[in-house]
């Protein structure tokens, strides 16, 4: 039995992801630093909370992994005709584009890792507002991913062409990581980066937030994803010729 | 019914008319080379034929089917060589040729010596696709359009940047796969490919095909010369 197409392609993925030094660096290296940075000035102050300060790692890591090094591996497979070539193996496009943004995707997971294990191994109480956190952001990440790709002419401009959703995505965390988790308006919850580190503060029991507050998150998350995929759907470009 | 028919199609690209009217009909194992100067429209109806494109107007039938709406379902059955190959950089000869393999489920993963073998490759299997050279990369993009075992193989430029060696070896590979019952349909820049290799040549000139008989001697060079003078 043979593996799935999205699998195949991911495999090719995380091969060349580990031959391209600048890939690593960017894509690996320095959000994992970033991350790294937030967890010591938590251990040395305490100020944050647990949970926000997860999720601001969280944050950072889903819009430099996830979001910037995905939209740059997707720009750099289209100007190589690599997606173009993909289109017509059989696969559908939703396994091309899976297959391709994966890899971004287990990175983050592996910098998240490393960072529970930084942070002295403790998971929280309620990982399931972790697990949620997780895997909504990555599909926010994803989805915005593959709309920015089809506004970046080439992967070297990828870093200025994702900067703005970054930093909202990042300003949000830091946004939210200064309201204390009761003054979170709903409205606020647009940005995904309030929803991630509501659900991480839920996740860590913080007070100010119940369930109800972080089912909020996680639907906001959800929103966000299923309104832009339509977008993403049309955006998307496999041609490198415009 | 023919594996290639296109009847009155007409692409666009905005305002630009990249194809006005081509009419081209393959019959099986049949090889037509598609020539024309840079621009004329060729890789543009190469990918209305694969579905890349949906005619503004016209017919286009691939194997009995809408390419378009049916591109996934025409994949294993038709082997393809992009004008720009298309071929992941960082992987090698033999990772790419085994991705490819994996993707169309055909052929076993075992076949994947073989085909590097059938595009002299061997020696480079271990190498970087970025580290190949112009020639070696067509090489692996036609094992690459090979590792399905197509009916119908929509080449575009597949001999370019090919040493004369070379060129002739992928004749002789085509000639191989024609006897074998396949159907091709290949641009090419080259009048003497055209000439040499083909049952019919189609000439695209502004979005136009006119069919000439490659065996007249003298009226394909008329054909393309006259529509680079017109």
């Amino acid at each position: 039995m043979r593996a799935p197409a999205w699998a195949l392609i991911t495999g090719a993925e995380v091969r060349m992801l580990c031959r391209s030094v600048p890939a690593l660096v960017m894509g690996a290296m320095l959000p994992a630093a970033l991350g790294l940075l937030i967890v010591w000035a938590e251990h040395d102050t305490g100020r944050a909370g647990r949970g926000t300060a997860t999720g601001l790692q969280l944050a950072v890591l889903l819009a430099l992994t996830t979001y910037t090094a995905g939209t740059t591996t997707l720009v750099a497979r289209r100007s190589q005709s690599v997606l173009k070539r993909l289109r017509l193996s059989g696969a559908s496009d939703t396994a091309v584009l899976t297959g391709v943004l994966l890899p971004s995707a287990l990175l983050m997971l592996m910098q998240g890792a490393v960072m529970v294990v930084a942070g002295g191994g403790q998971l929280p109480g309620r990982a399931w507002a972790l697990v949620i956190a997780v895997a909504a952001g990555l599909l926010v990440a994803g989805v915005f991913a593959v709309v920015t790709s089809a506004w970046t002419p080439a992967p070297e401009l990828a870093q200025l062409t994702t900067a703005p959703l970054a930093l909202a995505f990042l300003g949000g965390a830091f946004w939210a990581a200064g309201t204390p988790a009761s003054e979170v308006e709903w409205w606020m919850l647009a940005l995904p980066g309030v929803a991630v580190t509501q659900l991480t503060r839920l996740g860590w029991d913080e007070p100010g937030i119940g369930t109800a507050g972080g089912l909020a998150a996680a639907a906001a998350l959800v929103i966000a994803a299923a309104a832009v995929a339509p977008l993403a759907v049309r955006a998307v470009r496999w041609d490198p010729r415009p | 019914m023919n594996p290639v028919i296109c009847r009155d199609v007409h692409l666009s690209y905005g305002s630009y008319q990249a194809v006005r009217g081509a009419d081209l009909e393959v019959g099986p194992g049949e090889l037509v080379a598609l020539i024309g100067t840079n621009g004329a429209g060729k890789s543009t109806l190469l990918d209305a034929m694969l579905g890349l494109r949906r005619p503004d107007a016209g017919t286009v039938r691939v194997l009995s089917l809408d390419p378009y709406r049916s591109r996934r379902r025409l994949a294993p059955d038709v082997g393809v060589v992009l004008q720009e190959g298309g071929c992941a950089p960082d992987l090698t000869v033999a990772e790419t040729v085994r991705l490819w393999l994996g993707l169309h489920r055909r052929l076993p993963l075992t076949h994947a010596d073989a085909l590097i073998e059938e595009v002299h490759l061997k020696h480079r299997a271990g190498v970087r696709v970025r580290r190949l050279s112009g020639g070696e990369r067509r090489r692996l993009d036609l094992a690459v359009a090979l590792c399905s075992e197509p009916k119908l193989l929509l080449l575009d430029e597949p001999t370019s940047g090919l040493d004369p060696e070379a060129r002739l070896h992928t004749w002789d590979l085509l000639r191989c796969r024609l006897l074998r019952g396949a159907t091709v349909v290949m641009t090419t820049h080259h009048l003497e490919e055209a000439e040499t290799l083909a049952d019919r040549v189609a000439v695209l000139h502004r979005g136009v095909v006119t069919m000439a008989n490659p065996r007249v001697p003298g009226l394909v060079r008329h054909l393309v010369h006259g529509s680079t003078h017109r």
